[in-house]
């Protein structure tokens, strides 16, 4: 079977930055994967690529067996690459039932829907099971701009993630949570896909989280995948202790670190 | 050879214009992150300050250089009160409204000060012909040019040289590039970014009303002539990337040509060829041409 | 299993136009006047606000007005058609067609690039107008008498019917607006504004939101100066001039962007402003406008038409709330 997700030699250069230098990161259908590193590292990036967001200067993006180097964001969220944000990215000026209400219509149903009405009863109450869901329905009647950072992150995660795609990926998606709730909601979410076997890219700067869910790691330094397999082997790896998590000391956290990495 | 000249002349003579035009806007832009429309209506202001100066200066019988420098010392000063008073009433109370709020704001302010000039001038139109007249002319190419346009080019040159070298090789310039590059950052080091931000409005609008000053003796100054300077001072800006002086530079140089070449060969295109030069850059870089690279958002 | 309400905006929009109507012969022929010109800036400014919406200030609908008008006055004058619906169709789809060309140019800006650009191909083509002897240069063109579906008024009558038809042309045309705008693309129009990267990442391309908003905006500036020209009969290079784009943004600033009523409330107290202002300060109207606008931009950038809701929401809650401490009271 291949791969549901296979990149080879991905590069990306701003000016004479490299960001990332060549690298091959692919994932398997049901695959939980972490993507470690330090600022810079390359993480984001990465995602940006396999999301479209960024076009690669080298390399292709193979998606279910496709080749889908280059489609912008748009066309490959409709072929089931699902991402969510280190900034939660919403749509402020609405409620968050609104937001999802807007995902829904957009994501779910047919191009041929956009001239309903919005406030359509089906389409609320979908919203707002979908909230609850996810445990944020208290939230649906308040405007995103004033929600806490939690329960942001989370409706981020949802919004993209509402038309059941193939591939997830969540750019540190417990930054800016705080600690206590941080392995409650990763918790959560991972065991919402691993009961629809939806695979996950997810980038983590809390290796406790790391080590707890993830089924493969990747780690990353300086453009490059220094270490790549099995939770323990990655941590074992002598350049990974070096460059990442440290001298086997409590993991390294860099949590409500907003420094573009 | 003597068509080679006058395009060049013609040229240079435009490009200095544009340059006087879009400076002051640009710089505005690249500090205040605003677009001031009401730089068309400085530009207007200026002017009428010079009809008036010189028209004093004559009355009183004084020599030809210094009708010019009342004139300009008028339009300085009047663009540097109204200026400060924008800057201080209105605009530094918008800060991090909506852009299209702010923008508006800058059109209500273009309108009243177009009327405001109406009001002061009876709405006809002035001249200030006499520094210019009595400068004479001068031979280049076989073709005869007044001294006083050509000397524009050098002025327009020096004022190029002068702001280069404030923002380059000064204190308070590499303040205000600081600011231009991350205000937030330049706050946190000590920088008085308001400070800096009411300066550089007095200086834009200053500059606003020099370039009107220094257009007031080859035209009839009218109200309404502000709105086709700020557009032109837009595509000027535009093509160069917004808020680059070294773009605005560029813009004025490429247009400046870009309206020659047309009015010696095509004349039919020449009033457009301010418009075609630019949508021509933006089909290529969406941004103008030194367009500093956009931030990542995500 | 969706219930069918009453939606309020169609039903004052309707019951606006059928008393305007019934009133029509009634009240003097300078309200009935200001209260045709409104019909044409309130379409026009209803364009305004969609961009608006979407975040983006056009200085260039005047283009539209313009296009919208002189379809009207070229056709009449070319192609001898002189019904008003055949000529509305032509302003219509002519502003739309333009808009589409310019919009694929357009859509990819925002910002200052949008106003700035919007304004510049506005002023390229006033400057056009006025030279082109077809268009009358700048004087303009008349526009002659209107037949409507075979009705031809002449005298007072035609005044009646020109009234009848700008009021439910109006009435039609933002109808269809609200419609639009009540639906899911109405929000993904304010989604854009909101946050374009999230947009691109649910599937829609931001580009041709924007690009279908603008068209709209144009044919509404079309239909706009088609009512203008067929009120005024005549229409003139100014309609292009960035002063009459101007005007439609102080509409939609005054009466804000909550509805499709708030720029037919806006563009009405504007005729009424105007008709006063040029009487009182007949130089400086231009000026008191400025004034009024930067009040506004400083004291309630909001629009007038949020403080309404907010009373009227304000009335709302405190009724709600006394009902239900009364239900409150029943139940324990």
């Amino acid at each position: 079977m291949t791969d549901l997700l296979h990149c080879t030699g991905i590069q990306c250069r701003f000016g004479d930055f490299v960001a990332t230098k060549g690298i091959d990161p692919s994932v398997k259908h049901g695959e939980i994967v972490g993507i470690i590193g330090a600022n810079g590292a390359g993480k984001t990036t990465l995602l940006n690529i396999i999301s479209g967001y960024l076009k690669p200067t080298a390399g292709r993006v193979m998606f279910r067996g496709t080749d889908v180097t280059g489609m912008p964001p748009r066309a490959l969220a409709r072929r089931g690459i699902a991402r969510s944000f280190q900034v939660p990215q919403l749509f402020a000026s609405g409620t968050a039932r609104e937001n999802m209400m807007v995902a829904l219509s957009l994501l779910v149903d047919p191009r041929t829907s956009l001239l309903r009405r919005f406030s359509d009863r089906g389409l609320f109450d979908k919203a707002q099971r979908l909230l609850e869901d996810y445990r944020i329905g208290e939230h649906a009647d308040a405007v995103v701009a004033h929600i806490p950072q939690g329960v942001r992150k989370l409706l981020d995660i949802a919004m993209a993630t509402c038309a059941s795609p193939a591939l997830v990926l969540l750019d540190e998606p417990t930054s800016g949570v705080s600690v206590d709730e941080k392995n409650d909601l990763i918790g959560r979410l991972i065991e919402r896909f691993r009961k629809t076997s939806t695979s996950v890219i997810f980038i983590e700067h809390d290796m406790e989280i790391v080590r707890e869910y993830a089924s493969r790691v990747i780690a990353l330094y300086d453009g490059r995948i220094i270490a790549d397999g099995d939770v323990a082997e990655v941590f074992a790896d002598r350049d990974v202790v070096r460059y990442i998590t440290g001298a086997g000391v409590a993991p390294l956290s860099a949590d409500g670190c907003h420094a573009p990495a | 050879m003597s068509t080679l000249s006058a395009v060049v002349v013609d040229a240079a003579s435009f490009a200095a214009w544009l340059f006087l035009v879009a400076v002051g806007l640009t710089l505005v832009f690249g500090v205040l992150r605003l677009l001031n429309i009401a730089h068309g209506a400085f530009y207007s202001v200026g002017a009428y300050a010079a009809v008036y100066a010189i028209g004093a200066s004559v009355t009183l019988g004084w020599a030809t250089w210094i009708q010019l420098v009342a004139a300009l010392a008028a339009a300085v000063a009047i663009g540097a009160v109204i200026g400060l008073l924008t800057e201080r009433c209105i605009l530094g109370r918008l800060y991090g409204y909506p852009e299209p709020l702010v923008l508006i704001a800058t059109y209500a302010l273009f309108l009243i000060l177009d009327d405001a000039t109406k009001l002061v001038s009876g709405g006809g139109s002035l001249y200030a012909a006499q520094p210019r007249d009595s400068l004479g002319q001068i031979g280049i190419g076989g073709l005869q040019y007044p001294v006083y346009d050509v000397a524009l080019i050098g002025v327009s040159m020096m004022l190029a040289a002068i702001v280069w070298f404030v923002l380059n090789r000064t204190r308070v310039g590499r303040c205000v590039t600081a600011v231009v590059f991350d205000s937030e950052i330049s706050a946190a080091m000590g920088i008085h970014v308001g400070r800096i931000k009411t300066a550089t409005f007095m200086v834009g609008a200053a500059l606003g009303c020099l370039a009107g000053a220094l257009t007031a003796p080859k035209i009839a100054v009218s109200p309404g002539m502000g709105v086709e300077v700020i557009v032109i001072a837009f595509a000027v800006v535009v093509v160069g990337g917004l808020g680059s002086i070294p773009g605005a530079l560029l813009g004025a140089a490429i247009i400046g040509l870009a309206r020659a070449l047309t009015a010696h060969l095509l004349p039919e295109l020449e009033i457009f060829a301010v418009y075609l030069v630019m949508a021509g850059v933006l089909a290529v870089r969406p941004f103008g041409l030194l367009a500093p690279a956009q931030a990542r958002r995500i | 299993m969706t219930r069918r309400q009453i939606d309020w905006t169609i039903a004052t929009l309707l019951g606006v136009a059928i008393a305007a109507s019934l009133s029509a012969s009634g009240v003097p022929g300078w309200i009935r006047y200001l209260g045709q010109l409104s019909t044409a800036t309130a379409l026009t400014s209803a364009g305004v606000m969609i961009l608006l919406r979407a975040g983006l200030l056009s200085f260039g609908q005047g283009l539209f007005y313009f296009v919208g008008g002189y379809a009207v006055a070229l056709t009449t004058k070319l192609a001898a058609i002189t019904d008003a619906f055949v000529v509305l169709l032509v302003a219509t789809i002519s502003a739309g067609l333009v808009a589409v060309i310019l919009g694929s140019f357009l859509a990819r800006y925002r910002g200052i690039f949008f106003s700035m650009l919007t304004l510049a191909v506005s002023m390229v083509v006033f400057g056009i107008a006025t030279k082109v002897r077809l268009f009358g240069g700048s004087d303009g063109l008349n526009i002659g008498l209107m037949s409507y579906a075979g009705y031809r008024p002449r005298g007072a009558d035609a005044q009646w019917s020109g009234f009848v038809f700008c009021i439910w042309v109006w009435a039609a045309f933002s109808i269809a607006t609200h419609i639009l705008l009540r639906s899911r693309f109405g929000w993904l129009i304010r989604a854009v504004a909101d946050n374009e990267v999230r947009v691109e990442y649910l599937g829609y391309s931001v580009k041709q939101i924007v690009w279908v908003a603008y068209t709209l905006a144009g044919m509404l500036g079309g239909a706009g100066g088609a009512l203008a020209g067929l009120s005024a009969r005549h229409v003139d290079p100014q309609f292009a001039y960035w002063t009459t784009a101007g005007d439609f943004i102080f509409v939609v600033l005054l009466s804000g962007q909550a509805s499709i009523l708030s720029p037919a409330f806006g563009a009405f107290l504007l005729e009424v402003l105007r008709s006063y202002a040029s009487a009182l300060f007949p130089d400086q109207w231009q000026s008191v406008f400025g004034a009024m606008m930067l009040a506004i931009v400083l004291f309630l950038p909001v629009g007038l038409d949020r403080l309404v809701t907010l009373l009227w929401s304000m009335t709302r809650k405190a009724v709600s709330r006394r009902s239900r401490s009364l239900a409150g009271g029943v139940v324990s």
